[in-house]
């Protein structure tokens, strides 16, 4: 049966380790030059200083790259549709089923030989590229120092993820018994199983820390951006909520609206208000530009005195920023724990399989 | 190689035992309550009309399926219980499917690597006799050709017993003549048994010496061809004389006219009654008028006990 | 040799037509003791037909002693027929006085074939049980 599976693995084989060597090749040939910028400007830029500026520019120039990258978290599931849904399935279609059960080897067999040749030979590739990946992508990821942004296509991880897919692929496969609607239910299946892992699986791993700070509006970069102080930049921020003087939650993701701002009013009169929290109990200054019909949004550099009252009306608020976070440093056990949840679903789905298929 | 009698009742020397069984898809029956006995070293023909349950009792004995209740064992044995048992049984399902994208010798290697007993010589010779192009991919060959490797396939394996399911179905004349060729050499090279379903007598009667009818889900009868057709009778006489029929015939069939009445009966001695002409039956005949019994729903008054 | 052929449509039983088919060919003058039949392999893959009824048909020749066969060789003509034609001659003369008779009695030869028939049935049934 091992003979079998190869020879009918064989053609797609040659797909595979094409596919790798065209990667093999990208990466080879822009690597050098990658690694070449990143040691001689990049590195160097904090004696030149206007670090912010080189780095920038570097991450933009690799972006497409970059992209690339990224967009390998769909490999798993293209590997799923083509390799993992097709090879039983396709076997009911053409009937061949019958042939290959009634040789002097059991199903069991036949089941074992095949996911152990096309599923080691998915995964092998699928692991190559992720080092490539993972190798090629370190100076992009040091400048960029938000290692979870990119956990899915870096390290263990896609590996695991491969697994799953095929073995998804393999399950739809022998249920379905019909290539094309296994291979979708492979790539929604793989999709929604994903994301929920990311949502709500993933953050929860180990319980998160906590870090409660009093909010102050800590300055005005340019316009209305607040930028708040992390407890390190290379966090995994899961929630970060604003809550109020009686403790309710006013606001996720660092602000009050969806973007994370908290929007100040001027309503004439001396009055002014944020939104979404209250209006200001002290009085304001008129604006130093122009006072509009109703609302004006700050822009450009506000006057000192203007900024000590909203200090002030802040501060009356007793506003308070939750922030529960992942540090960096449990990077490599959530990776090992995200591939080691999807090494037992793959397990899972092969035994579901292996028992529909000697079932029916 | 020592095989072990599970003690049901169901003999080692039986190359097909069941006992009840049956084999429910969702709302309806493919098979229901088959009991049957086929003893080793015969040619069997299982006919019925399409969907009577033939192919489901062929992929039931070739373990490609389980049965919904009761009990099936190939030459003693659960079918496809294990290696060894699989390795006695040869199968060629309906439509004789093999691999498309693999070649005629890739098939072979296949059989090979597969089948401890493999006879490659066998397989290469058979090959060779049909002319066929051993770098040919199975996907381009015909449906003749195709049939032939499937069967080339299931007899280089060196089985016991060969489930055969309407292998010739969709071959042209002369492909089936040369497949049934072929089949029949190797029974009588190798002494294998054979279980073969089709819904053309004409192969049936000139391959089988054992005949099952299945029809609709049910066996309706089974035995030695020579027997069936020894114990059938067309007669033909007054219609005022059905009712006194003799005892030891059993109406299968009858059609009437408004004097004359044709009945085919089975009885097990000679029938003297004067009133009726009596005739024998052709296989055809026979198989023809246990189809139209079970097409009008032949209720258990007329239906025949089956010979075991 | 000798080659066989098997009519489906005659009603006869294959076997039945293959013994009919030597036995015919030995009358003709065909075949002559020591030849040897075709083998089982032989006419099975020829005629596609069952090996049992092939074997059966020999068995048959055999038990008339028109043949023999010998183990791991083949089945072989054991004698030519023209012995036995002797007997036929007052066989036949009583049966040809016998259709006379019938045919006095107002039979026609429809009605004699079938009366023939029954009595072949009648004590074809005895002997066989």
């Amino acid at each position: 049966m091992m003979w079998l599976a190869w020879r009918q693995f064989r053609a797609q084989a040659v797909i595979l380790a094409g596919a790798v060597v065209v990667f093999a090749v990208i990466f080879g040939v822009t690597a050098p030059h990658l690694f070449h910028v990143y040691d001689t400007i990049v590195k160097s830029c904090t004696m030149h200083g206007d670090c912010n500026s080189t780095q920038g520019a570097f991450l933009n120039n690799y972006n497409f790259y970059e992209h690339l990258v990224q967009d390998s978290i769909i490999f798993p599931a293209l590997l799923g549709a083509f390799l993992g849904a097709p090879l039983v399935a396709r076997e009911y279609e053409h009937d061949t089923f019958r042939l290959a059960w009634t040789q002097s080897e059991t199903r069991t067999k036949w089941f074992a030989a095949k996911i152990c040749v096309a599923g080691i030979g998915g995964i092998v590739a699928i692991g190559l590229f992720s080092l490539m990946a993972t190798l090629w992508s370190r100076p992009w990821d040091h400048v960029n120092n938000l290692p979870f942004s990119t956990f899915d296509t870096r390290d263990l991880v896609p590996v695991a993820y491969a697994a799953f897919a095929f073995a998804l692929g393999v399950a739809a496969g022998a249920v379905l018994r019909r290539t094309v609607p296994a291979m979708a239910v492979t790539l929604f299946g793989y999709a929604a199983v994903h994301f929920f892992f990311s949502e709500n699986v993933r953050p929860h791993f180990l319980a998160p820390l906590r870090f409660v700070s009093k909010y102050t509006l800590p300055f005005f970069s340019n316009g209305s951006v607040v930028v708040r102080a992390t407890p390190q930049q290379s966090d995994w921020i899961v929630t970060d909520q604003l809550i109020n003087k009686s403790g309710v939650v006013i606001g996720e993701h660092g602000g009050v609206g969806s973007n994370g701002n908290i929007s100040f009013r001027n309503l004439g009169f001396d009055r002014a208000s944020f939104e979404g929290v209250g209006r200001c109990p002290n009085k304001f200054p008129a604006p130093p530009a122009r006072v509009g019909g109703g609302e004006t949004i700050i822009h450009g550099g506000p006057s000192h005195a203007m900024l000590d009252a909203m200090q002030k009306c802040v501060a009356s608020f007793h506003l308070r920023t939750i922030v529960t976070y992942q540090p960096v440093s449990r990077f490599w056990t959530f990776q090992w724990m995200e591939f080691g949840s999807f090494l037992v679903l793959t397990a899972v789905l092969f035994a579901f399989s292996l028992w529909w298929v000697r079932r029916h | 190689m020592l095989s072990v009698n599970l003690g049901d009742g169901s003999g080692v020397s039986a190359v097909l035992a069941t006992e009840a069984l049956t084999k429910r898809y969702r709302r309806h029956d493919a098979l229901s309550d088959c009991s049957l006995e086929i003893p080793e070293g015969h040619v069997v023909g299982l006919v019925g009309p399409n969907g009577s349950g033939k192919s489901t009792l062929l992929n039931l004995a070739a373990g490609l399926i389980r049965p919904t209740s009761g009990t099936v064992r190939v030459l003693g044995e659960t079918p496809a219980a294990s290696p060894a048992q699989l390795s006695k049984v040869g199968f060629v399902a309906q439509n004789t499917p093999t691999y498309e994208g693999l070649s005629v010798s890739d098939h072979l290697r296949f059989g090979a690597h597969t089948n401890p007993g493999w006879d490659h010589s066998l397989a290469q010779r058979r090959i060779a006799q049909l002319g066929l192009d051993l770098t040919r991919r199975a996907g381009k060959l015909s449906g003749g050709q195709r049939a032939q490797l499937a069967l080339t396939l299931a007899i280089a394996k060196r089985p016991d017993v060969l489930l055969l399911d309407e292998p010739v179905a969709a071959l042209d004349p002369l492909a089936r003549r040369e497949f049934l060729q072929i089949l029949m050499e190797t029974v009588a090279d190798h002494q294998v048994s054979v279980i073969l379903s089709s819904h053309l007598v004409a192969d049936v009667e000139r391959v089988c010496d054992y005949l099952v009818i299945l029809i609709s889900s049910r066996v309706q009868l089974a035995g030695e061809v020579d027997e069936l057709l020894a114990s059938h009778h067309r007669l033909v006489g007054p219609r005022e004389g059905v009712a006194a029929a003799p005892e030891n015939q059993v109406i299968v069939d009858s059609s009437y006219t408004e004097r004359q009445a044709t009945l085919l009966v089975r009885s097990d001695g000679p029938i003297t009654d004067p009133a009726w002409i009596v005739e024998a039956v052709s296989l055809d005949d026979l198989v023809l008028g246990y189809m139209s019994q079970g097409k009008r729903g032949g209720g258990p008054a007329t239906a025949p006990e089956i010979p075991r | 040799m000798i080659e066989f052929y098997i009519d489906g449509h005659s009603g006869v039983p294959p076997y039945m037509q293959i013994v009919q088919q030597v036995r015919r060919a030995l009358k003709l003058g065909l075949l002559f003791e020591g030849d040897q039949l075709p083998t089982v392999k032989e006419v099975v893959g020829h005629l596609a037909i069952n090996p049992n009824t092939v074997s059966k048909a020999y068995r048959e020749l055999e038990h008339e002693g028109l043949v023999s066969g010998r183990a791991g060789v083949g089945t072989f003509i054991a004698k030519s027929l023209n012995e036995s034609t002797a007997a036929l001659g007052p066989l036949r003369h009583d049966l040809q006085r016998w259709v006379a008779a019938a045919r006095e009695a107002g039979l026609d030869d429809d009605s004699i074939e079938a009366l023939v028939r029954e009595c072949f049935r009648s004590t074809s049934g005895t002997v066989v049980a």
